[in-house]
């Protein structure tokens, strides 16, 4: 049966391209959340080799930047091309998923559809415009000192910090981790000798600002990282390495600093 | 105005005899502004020495005035939900549209506005706000007045002789005197063709009905009096809705489907800045680079109507960021009003950008006129050329030249402003920007 077109739904000049994929609901969900600590809409980048995203906050203050690869599917199979996401709705598809589950993703540039399914269920959800999502020029940040940091020790410092402040110190000393913030009557500070960290390099004293909630929202969204590369300079972008999905994807998040006031 | 002014002026001299608590707490008067009434008086003291002070005039001596209907309708707040409801009509003939068309009012003397809105009489009659589903006869005619677009003849009798009296709030404009109503009837009526559609449309939700009528160019201030009368929205889910509350709530919407448009708009690269003086109040209007953000910050002047005692500048303000806000802004429907107004010029220009409004309330502001005056005088600075700024340091120089409170005042004050200033943004870590 010939499939019928509507004039509306084919942009002119484009060719229609396709894509499938199936993934395990763990890996989507993973990658689901790191997005949504920067963005609520976003372009995936589909190509040969997996997918990319590079992504920056309405304010321009943080970003991500990762590629999850093809490894990383059950099954990856279709042309290049740019699907644009509404994430809350993706993510909203997932929790009918079971832990274990293996979604079914498959993309038709032409209806400008994408189908999601899980198990008996399929869902059809209308794209974004890709037009309206600004690719975003990446700074090219190389901070001098690094630190390599257990995930779950940052968490319980953003705990300690979240009813201090609405900003957080991190701090590299040649033999400690600092992270410190300060409110008007309080303040709370972690503090991680070099023995206890993976990896300390700081041949100086390096100290920068941040806004704690996008610090917090991107820790957060780390779910199966153990350990986090962190690298900072004085009064400069903050630099967060992470992997992901079994080792298939690597990601860092960029977050401007904070100035001192005055 | 000054003229005005002066005459209001003494009642600030005792009004903390009346508010005690004003001495330990200055910022009192503001936060309430009337509203929930935190000095626990029955009734706002300040409103009813600013009315007191008011131009006096004999409007009628009888029970029975015949006369016009501008039209308007006014919905009152106390006793929800049986409310008091009523036209407001004046003696005088002829064409007075104008006295309760704020759209039309920038540019006059506040003696001007005063005069027609203390020539309006409130007719008022209680009922169950969900009477307009059934209107009986009376809300019948008020709702046909209320989608009319020119002056009705009325004929109005009341129960007794309105005594003078100007009502004063910080969202409706003023009005004068107001009696129950023993009848009313009207003359021809000519009803506005997208109203009259509306109205009749028993399917579509209010919000979808208040929005499809801005979208046809109806005046603000026609849109809010229909969905007070209770004639927009689903059948059996229609209100009267007070007319103070109907105010924000149609600015409230309008302005956040108006931002819903704005959020894909290309975003602004410059600073541009817009400013105006009118009514004792000094109106300053930055445009910031980047995605839609809002703020408004009001500085009260010592011995102006919400700060009567204050022995220095009180400053109010509200912001949200790009997601919008869902507390209601403390600074009350003001900061709604300005919202629709920016929201629209940033469709205008086909920009989204953050925008930081600042208003000086200097002494000579010894009224509340409504919120009218917030929407419109930032909808006229908004008609103004632009000065294009390329810098925020050049922004905040002629902020420092226009403002009369010094600028460290105002960065204290400005979320958007000290964000500005203390977040850094990644692009500026680009290699050609570094």
């Amino acid at each position: 049966m010939g499939q019928q077109f509507y004039p509306h739904e084919v942009s002119a000049g484009t060719v229609n391209t396709v894509f499938k994929a199936k993934v395990k609901m763990e890996v989507l969900r993973e990658l689901l959340e790191v997005i949504s600590a920067i963005v609520n809409e976003v372009k995936l980048t589909v190509n040969q080799e997996g997918i990319d995203v590079k992504a920056v906050d309405t304010s321009h203050v943080a970003m991500l930047i990762l590629s999850l690869k093809k490894t990383a599917f059950e099954e990856f199979s279709g042309d290049s091309v740019e699907i644009g996401i509404d994430v809350e709705k993706l993510k909203g598809v997932l929790r009918l998923a079971k832990p274990g589950d293996i979604i079914d993703l498959s993309f038709d540039s032409a209806k400008g559809r994408l189908v999601v399914s899980v198990g008996k269920l399929t869902r059809h959800m209308s794209v974004m415009d890709v037009a309206g999502i600004s690719d975003p020029k990446v700074p090219s940040v190389n901070p001098p000192c690094k630190v390599v940091i257990k995930t779950e020790e940052l968490r319980q410092g953003i705990r300690g910090s979240e009813s201090i402040s609405d900003h957080v110190t991190l701090t590299l000393e040649p033999d400690a981790f600092i992270m410190h913030s300060e409110g008007e009557n309080d303040k709370v500070d972690l503090k991680i000798p070099k023995e206890a960290l993976t990896t300390l390099e700081a041949k100086e004293v390096a100290k920068s600002m941040y806004p704690l909630d996008f610090f917090s929202s991107m820790v957060k969204s780390l779910t199966s990282a153990e350990e986090v590369t962190m690298a900072i300079g004085n009064a400069y972008p903050l630099k967060l390495e992470f992997g992901f999905a079994n080792g298939n994807g690597d990601g860092r998040f960029l977050l401007a600093p904070r100035v001192e006031e005055g | 105005m000054a003229k005005a002014a002066e005459g209001f002026l003494p009642f600030f001299e005792d009004i903390s005899f009346e508010i005690p608590q004003l001495r330990q707490d200055p910022t009192l008067c503001l936060r309430c502004r009337s509203a929930s009434l935190l000095c626990g008086k029955p009734v706002c003291p300040i409103l009813v020495k600013a009315s007191e002070y008011s131009r006096r005039r004999g409007l009628l001596t009888g029970t029975t005035l015949t006369g016009s209907s501008p039209p308007a309708v006014f919905v009152g707040r106390f006793g929800w939900p049986k409310v008091s409801v009523g036209p407001l009509v004046t003696p005088d003939l002829g064409d007075t549209l104008i006295y309760d068309s704020p759209e039309q009012w920038v540019g006059k003397d506040l003696q001007e506005i005063v005069g027609y809105r203390t020539s309006l009489i409130r007719g008022t009659s209680r009922m169950g706000v969900d009477e307009a589903n059934n209107p009986p006869p009376y809300l019948e005619k008020l709702q046909l007045l209320s989608i009319s677009t020119q002056t009705a003849d009325a004929e109005t009798t009341f129960r007794k002789t309105p005594k003078f009296r100007l009502t004063l709030s910080d969202e409706t404009p003023p009005y004068g005197p107001s009696a129950p109503v023993e009848k009313f009837s009207l003359g021809n009526v000519k009803v506005n063709q997208h109203l009259e559609k509306l109205s009749s449309d028993i399917h579509a939700p209010a919000r979808t009905a208040v929005s499809e009528l801005y979208g046809t160019g109806l005046p603000v201030s026609r849109i809010e009096r229909a969905f007070s009368a209770g004639v927009l929205g689903r059948q059996g889910r229609r209100k009267l809705v007070p007319t103070r509350w109907s105010i924000t709530a149609v600015d409230d919407m309008l302005s956040k489907g108006n931002m819903e448009k704005v959020r894909s708009l290309p975003e602004l690269s410059e600073w541009w800045l817009y400013s105006l003086t009118a009514l004792g109040n000094r109106w300053f209007v930055a445009l910031l680079p980047g995605a839609w953000r809002y703020e408004s910050i009001e500085a009260w002047y010592p011995r102006t109507l919400w700060n009567p005692g204050g022995g220095e500048v009180l400053m109010l303000g509200d912001y949200e960021d790009f997601d919008g806000r869902w507390r209601y802004a403390g600074m009350g429907g003001c900061y709604y009003a300005a919202r629709l107004a920016v929201t629209e010029h940033l469709l205008r220009i086909q920009r989204q950008a953050g925008v930081v409004i600042l208003r000086e309330i200097h002494p000579g502001q010894i009224m509340p006129l409504g919120v009218w005056n917030v929407r419109e005088h930032v909808r006229a600075a908004l008609q103004k050329t632009p000065e294009r700024l390329p810098t925020f340091e050049a922004l905040l120089a002629r902020a420092g030249e226009y403002l009369a409170i010094p600028l460290p005042r105002w960065m204290r004050q400005s979320h958007w402003l000290r964000e500005w200033k203390v977040q850094r943004r990644l692009e500026e870590f680009l290699p050609h920007s570094a």
